[in-house]
């Protein structure tokens, strides 16, 4: 899945269409293109640029879009705008500019990393903060409800897109809005509002590979964090970066549960069952290799079974990732040593834990071993390998990879491969116990 | 007397490069034509040095009044009494070494023809030919490349075969014959070690499920790389047989302390441990199947030391984040 906090794009101008003779109409047709100009006329002064500043250059080094809520100085943005200073609030600052060229320090009161969101607090006060919309606060904004997504793109000055609402997004583990409208880089963390201006979500990221596919954080988890945000102080410099790491550990360990709660299900491919997630929001793909040409050998019947589950947490470290693999391999025409070779192949129990990540995990350790799988019939041997590594700055989180190759028989085989991104250690020991006493025999 | 005294000249390595058979009391040694032994030397003068047989059966040798004079045990002196069988003397840069006919010499060593090691000249090449075939078979998972199976193999033997005529030009010009069938065998031998300790190597890698042999398999073909070397010297010539061994050991362990240091980057990104790399059929598995529950309480042992890693573990160098993003 190629969806992007917003990070790159390619220019896009947002099409709005301002047409004279609808302009008259504008306040008493709502959902008219025309009043996109009343939209932003009455929206604007809400809207912030929230940039991070390099201490000790006194430059902007990230760049993102904010909106003012209530009569207290409180405004909402994306935690990935802000993240640079939650991490590092020695090295950066916090700055807002208002759309009156106004400039001011922010202060960051709290996050939700799981749901991507700050809320921070102006110096200055008396810009007119946006409500709410009571029907997306409640869920219920019909499909194809025209939007207006508002923000900074590309630093081009603040900018009214015009869009719809697509409803939730389905088989997505984050609760997250489909908005088809053109967000780009700079945007993030400005709302998408109604005709009536209230705010219906956060803009927050795009799919990459299709067109005007957007995401939006739903307002009620906004909400939900201005409400306790409200009479909390500013994080200190060391309570961002703990507060971060007990909502990381806390999501992925929500995250690796619902996958446990779940389970998996058995699927028979060729002689053996293999385990396949459940839960809907895994999207699962299968891949063959008998149509190659020249004839292949050996045939590789894989499918691949992943989620959109990563979570934001700095720019260089994404977590949460799950992806669960099962191949049946087999050949008529290889000998046993060839097929071994075949296997050994499409072996590979650190490829999603390679050295890349290293800058944020410890070097992996395996432990790898035969297995025998009790069962009706005498079970499947396997011969298993567990890789984990654990993350550096986040106690209680791991990289986990558990590979399984049938040990049976010599010229078949069925592999499978679960790998985990930031995992609890002893969530992913119990998915492990369930993974395994998954692969048997097919009746 | 009667006793019939042997003097042997030999060269600057002490090798013998001529016997004297002398049977009078005193004998005389220079470059001259009138000398009982007559050295090429120009460093020895025309009358150098007089051996003369003292009543007790020890040869008293005089130097007769040259510039370089004669030297015994590394010093000059102007005479010296010596015993047969002694530390040689030096005239210029000639040795010569007394021996008596009691001096007990080697047992007859048995005739090795190097004509009757023809099968073994044809079949160890033909073996190695064979081994990297199969080689190349079992690990053929597409269309068979039979071109390239064969180009691997005659690769092979052709450097086999320069490696081991590289040996027989030295052991040509060090023993007089250049036993190229022998060099050839050896570096056979050598080779097919190798490719026999890969095999069983993978197998026992797999069988036992231990992926950490496969980590010093280094170690294993560096020391028989150097046994192959040290028995391609001895076919050289058989002597100093320690001192050999001492010098091509200390090669082999130095390459080994050098790669373990080249590879603790490695290691340092893939762990300390590695996992089997080639899977082998399930007919070779040995090591007895454990239940999920025990593989499990193993892969839960290893918590500890990852969480001891997050501490102590030094994180890579890398670049910093400092572009600018627009989010």
């Amino acid at each position: 899945m190629l969806r992007i906090h917003l990070l790159c794009a390619g220019l896009l101008a947002a099409a709005v269409r301002a047409d004279p003779s609808l302009a008259p109409d504008a306040a008493t047709a709502p959902g008219q293109s025309g009043d996109a100009q009343a939209i932003y006329a009455r929206v604007r002064p809400s809207l912030l640029q929230v940039r991070t500043i390099v201490q000790s250059a006194q430059g902007q080094s990230t760049l993102g879009s904010g909106f003012v809520v209530g009569q207290d100085g409180l405004a909402v943005t994306n935690y990935h705008v802000v993240s640079r200073y939650a991490l590092e609030p020695k090295t950066y600052r916090l700055e807002f500019m208002a759309p009156d060229g106004s400039r001011g320090p922010l202060s960051l009161l709290a996050i939700d990393v799981a749901d991507d969101l700050a809320v921070v607090r102006l110096q200055k006060l008396g810009l007119p903060g946006l409500p709410f919309d009571e029907r997306a606060l409640a869920e219920q904004v019909p499909k194809g409800e025209r939007l207006f997504s508002l923000g900074n793109p590309l630093d081009l000055g603040f900018t009214i897109v015009e869009g719809t609402y697509n409803g939730k997004v389905e088989r997505s583990y984050e609760p997250r809005v489909h908005f088809t409208g053109a967000i780009n880089p700079g945007m993030s963390g400005g709302p998408a509002v109604t005709a009536e201006g209230k705010v219906v979500g956060i803009n927050v990221s795009k799919r990459l590979g299709g067109e005007l596919v957007s995401f939006l954080v739903p307002a009620r988890f906004a909400a939900a964090l201005v409400e306790r945000a409200r009479n909390s102080q500013p994080l200190g410099p060391a309570d961002a970066k703990a507060e971060i790491g007990r909502q990381l550990l806390a999501r992925e360990q929500a995250l690796y549960e619902a996958v446990e709660r779940d389970g998996f299900r058995a699927v028979d491919v060729g002689p053996y069952r293999a385990p396949e997630t459940v839960s809907d929001w895994f999207s699962c793909w299968s891949n063959t290799n008998s149509d190659a040409q020249p004839k292949p050998r050996a045939l590789n019947d894989t499918t691949a079974c992943s989620a959109d589950t990563s979570v934001f947490v700095a720019e260089q470290m994404q977590t949460g990732r799950i992806e669960l693999r099962h191949s049946y391999l087999r050949s008529a025409q290889l000998n046993a040593f060839q097929f071994a070779s075949f296997l050994s192949h499409n072996y590979s129990p650190q490829a999603a834990i390679s050295p890349w990540g290293r800058r944020n995990t410890t070097t992996p350790r395996c432990n790898e071993d035969f297995v025998h799988i009790p069962g009706t019939r005498d079970g499947p041997t396997l011969h298993a390998a567990w890789c984990a590594r654990a993350y550096r700055d986040y106690a209680g989180l791991y990289d986990v990879v558990i590979t399984a190759v049938t040990a049976d028989r010599s010229r078949e085989s069925l592999m499978v491969q679960l790998s985990m991104q930031g995992v609890p250690y002893d969530t992913a020991l119990s998915l492990g116990k369930r993974l395994l006493g998954t692969v048997a025999w097919a009746p | 007397m009667g006793a019939v005294t042997w003097i042997e000249v030999l060269t600057r390595h002490r090798e013998v490069a001529a016997r004297h058979r002398c049977a009078g009391p005193v004998i005389h040694v220079g470059r001259g034509y009138d000398n009982d032994i007559v050295v090429d030397d120009p460093f020895v003068a025309a009358r150098h040095l007089r051996l003369s047989m003292q009543d007790d059966g020890s040869w008293l040798a005089e130097d007769l009044g040259t510039l370089n004079g004669l030297h015994v045990r590394g010093r000059p002196l102007a005479q010296a009494r010596l015993a047969p069988g002694e530390e040689p003397l030096r005239i210029g840069n000639t040795w010569l070494r007394l021996r008596d006919a009691t001096h007990a010499v080697a047992p007859e060593r048995p005739l090795q023809e190097d004509a009757k090691l023809w099968p073994l000249a044809v079949g160890l090449p033909l073996l190695v030919v064979a081994m990297s075939l199969l080689d190349s078979w079992l690990g053929q998972t597409d269309r068979p490349r039979w071109g390239h199976a064969w180009t691997s193999a005659l690769t092979q033997i052709a450097l086999v075969l320069a490696w081991s005529g590289a040996w027989a030009v030295v052991t040509r010009v060090f023993s007089g014959a250049a036993h190229f069938t022998r060099q050839l065998s050896i570096a056979c031998c050598t080779l097919l070690a190798v490719y026999v300790y890969g095999h069983a190597s993978d197998l026992l890698t797999y069988a036992l499920s231990w992926g950490g042999l496969a980590g010093v398999s280094y170690v294993a073909v560096s020391l028989i790389a150097a046994t192959g070397c040290l028995a391609q010297l001895l076919a050289v010539s058989p002597r100093h047989t320690g001192s050999k061994a001492a010098v091509v050991f200390g090669m082999a362990l130095a390459v080994i302390a050098w790669q373990t240091v080249s590879r603790t980057d490695l290691r340092e990104t893939l762990g300390p441990n590695t996992v089997v790399s080639h899977l082998q059929p399930p007919a070779f598995r040995l090591a007895r199947p454990r239940t999920v529950d025990s593989f499990l309480s193993a892969d839960a042992g290893l918590k500890a030391a990852l969480d001891k890693a997050r501490v102590s573990e030094q994180a890579p160098p890398g670049s910093t984040v400092d572009d600018d993003d627009d989010d």
